[in-house]
């Protein structure tokens, strides 16, 4: 059955010298496939592991030519930075609740959209529109919308009562990073909501049926029937979301740029800033691999619940 | 009638949802058309009489958003086409044959697809400005392909694993080559997955912004994303000209994405196939 990688059929009729080259390379076509892959992927994960560990020790500069290796040194001014940290647990506020945020409101908008039967498919389409935003376009349509002097958000809300004045929403440190948390919440829901439609249709009725039965309430088949039959599938959304949310650099960069005050400074910004302000590779990459670890040690946590979570499910 | 309410329920839900989700979408829209002085008006005005497409007149006759507009459209189409090549490639070979290491490479890809920018971006960088690349369409193509390529080869593993093997047998019985196979039977047979991906690297390319930014700095040669970024206070400080430069930015990529979010799903979530 391993067809590809099948030796030549000794039935087959002796080739020409010419061909014998032709037909060697086509008996290895799906290791020759491989090769400009394998390019690929040592160009996005070998080599910048290799470049960011090395450089990571130096002061390599993109003023000055020329490096020498440094030592610990660049991680040692990562750690005493305190807009490291700030950049730190900006990035955790921003992740977690960004995630959470996308989570529940693509649950809630895919079992409104099971619901719905008139304009379903037209529902659908509106409801991904967000998932489509170029990252520039969004940052700009929400900045226009959120203007402190003439943005329709203000207008709308001072109309419904929900504030008195215009809000600085993106140019005030206490308001900055919710604003962009919902900017990301409305970007990212759309994925959610798909995945969890596509799950959701993977349940078979009879469970639900064998509820109704038993006379279970609306709450109870969605506790003890949907949301177990979801588990896999959310799961799976919320360590790729978070992978994504904390690795983010656009979103920030492109609507606040890490301001005011670097109330909304991540680390992929922070790590941008050290290298392209402040020309130091040596701290970039540095920053680059201790994002890598914090990374690690979320997904660590995370499959370790997830364990959990699989051993008490089947307990 | 308590499932009755429930309907009740999900269809106001709905409607508070698609209100959300379209807003900043048809206010974008709505504000390329307005006249100068109503962009800046609080309150704003949401009269219809004075629309008109004066801004995209401007943003496509005199503006440098046709140059930026032409480097994306080249840099996204052919890095578009290398990376699913390469991913149509890769991803029959993992889909069908069974080497050591096999396991490895289809994590790898996933690995990849999660790998921050943040960690790549600097490498990529001076990896391309060494071999005399940067500020060329070239090298940004050239980054682009190695980051569309893993989730392109991921998707695609799985398409192909669902071609029927039995036609590749008969085609072999046939005495065709592989290289015959994998163009003649298996390429066509999974062109709905090709399309899907293809259309779903353009746009990824297409939307990209953080190396087209690095790798291409402040040169005629900026796509889109850079570009528009980059006249923020200079051609572009007008609310009016950016809401028309920003709307035609994300056309295409609206439309092929309401094209194939059906197929998209499908893709997403049978990556794991194989492991």
């Amino acid at each position: 059955m391993s067809a590809l990688a099948a030796k030549a059929d000794p039935h087959q009729p002796a080739r020409a010298p010419g061909r014998r080259l032709v037909a060697w390379l086509d008996e290895r076509l799906a290791i020759l496939f491989l090769i400009p892959g394998l390019a690929c992927l040592s160009a996005v994960i070998l080599y910048p592991v290799a470049y960011n560990a090395v450089v990571g020790f130096t002061n390599a500069s993109l003023m000055f030519p020329g490096w020498r290796f440094v030592g610990t040194a660049n991680f040692e001014a990562t750690l005493a930075d305190p807009l490291f940290w700030r950049a730190t647990l900006n990035t955790l506020v921003w992740t977690a609740c960004s995630v959470a945020g996308q989570l529940l409101l693509g649950l809630v908008a895919a079992l409104a959209l099971e619901q719905v039967t008139v304009g379903r498919t037209t529902l659908r389409l509106a409801l991904i529109v967000p998932w489509a935003f170029p990252s520039i376009v969004m940052a700009f349509a929400w900045r226009y919308m959120l203007d402190p002097l003439y943005g329709v958000l203000n207008f709308l809300l001072m109309q419904v009562g929900l504030i008195d004045a215009p809000q600085q929403w993106l140019g005030s440190p206490d308001l900055a990073m919710p604003t962009v948390i919902v900017m990301n919440i409305w970007f990212g829901f759309p994925f959610m909501m798909v995945a969890i439609v596509a799950g959701l249709q993977t349940i078979p009725q009879e469970l639900y049926e064998a509820a109704d039965i038993d006379g279970a309430g609306a709450w109870q088949k969605f506790w003890y029937v949907t949301l177990p039959a979801l588990w896999q599938v959310i799961a799976t959304v919320v360590i790729l979301r978070t992978i994504w949310v904390f690795n983010n650099f656009d979103f920030v960069f492109l609507t606040t740029g890490g301001g005011p005050i670097d109330a909304t400074t991540t680390l992929p910004v922070y790590a941008y800033n050290a290298g392209w302000q402040q020309y130091d590779l040596g701290r970039m990459a540095a920053v680059a691999l201790v994002m890598m670890v914090i990374l690690g040690f979320i997904l660590a946590v995370y499959f370790r619940l997830l364990r959990l979570q699989k051993k008490t499910g089947e307990a | 009638m308590r499932s009755r309410n429930w309907t009740l329920a999900a269809y106001a839900a709905c409607a508070l949802f698609a209100v959300f989700a379209l807003a900043p979408l048809l206010w974008m829209i709505f504000s390329s058309l307005k006249p100068y002085e109503e962009l800046y008006n609080f309150p704003p005005t949401f009269g219809i009489s004075s629309l008109g497409l004066h801004y995209y007149e401007k943003v496509l006759l005199s503006s440098p958003f046709p140059q930026f507009l032409a480097n994306s459209l080249i840099v996204s189409i052919v890095s578009t086409l290398i990376s699913v090549l390469f991913a149509a490639m890769a991803g029959w070979s993992l889909a069908r044959a069974r080497f050591r290491g096999q396991w490895l490479i289809l994590n790898t890809v996933l690995l990849a697809y999660l790998f921050p920018q943040a960690l790549i971006v600097l490498p990529l960088f001076t990896a391309i400005a060494k071999i005399g690349l940067a500020n060329t369409y070239l090298g940004l193509i050239l980054a682009y392909v190695t980051f569309t390529f893993p989730f392109s080869t991921w998707m695609l593993t799985a398409y192909f694993a669902k071609v029927p093997i039995e036609i590749e047998e008969a085609g072999r019985m046939d005495g065709a080559s592989n290289l015959t196979i994998f163009c003649r039977l298996v390429l066509p047979l999974a062109a709905p997955g090709i399309v899907t991906v293809a259309i779903f690297s353009f746009i990824n390319a297409w939307n990209e912004f953080l190396y087209g930014l690095v790798i291409l700095g402040g040169g005629e040669k900026r796509t889109l994303p850079v570009g528009l970024y980059n006249f923020v206070g200079g051609e572009f400080a007008q609310w009016g000209e950016m809401m028309a430069a920003t709307s035609l930015t994300m056309l295409p990529t609206l439309l092929l994405f309401l094209f194939i979010q059906r197929r998209l799903v499908g893709g997403l979530t049978a990556g794991a196939v194989k492991s």
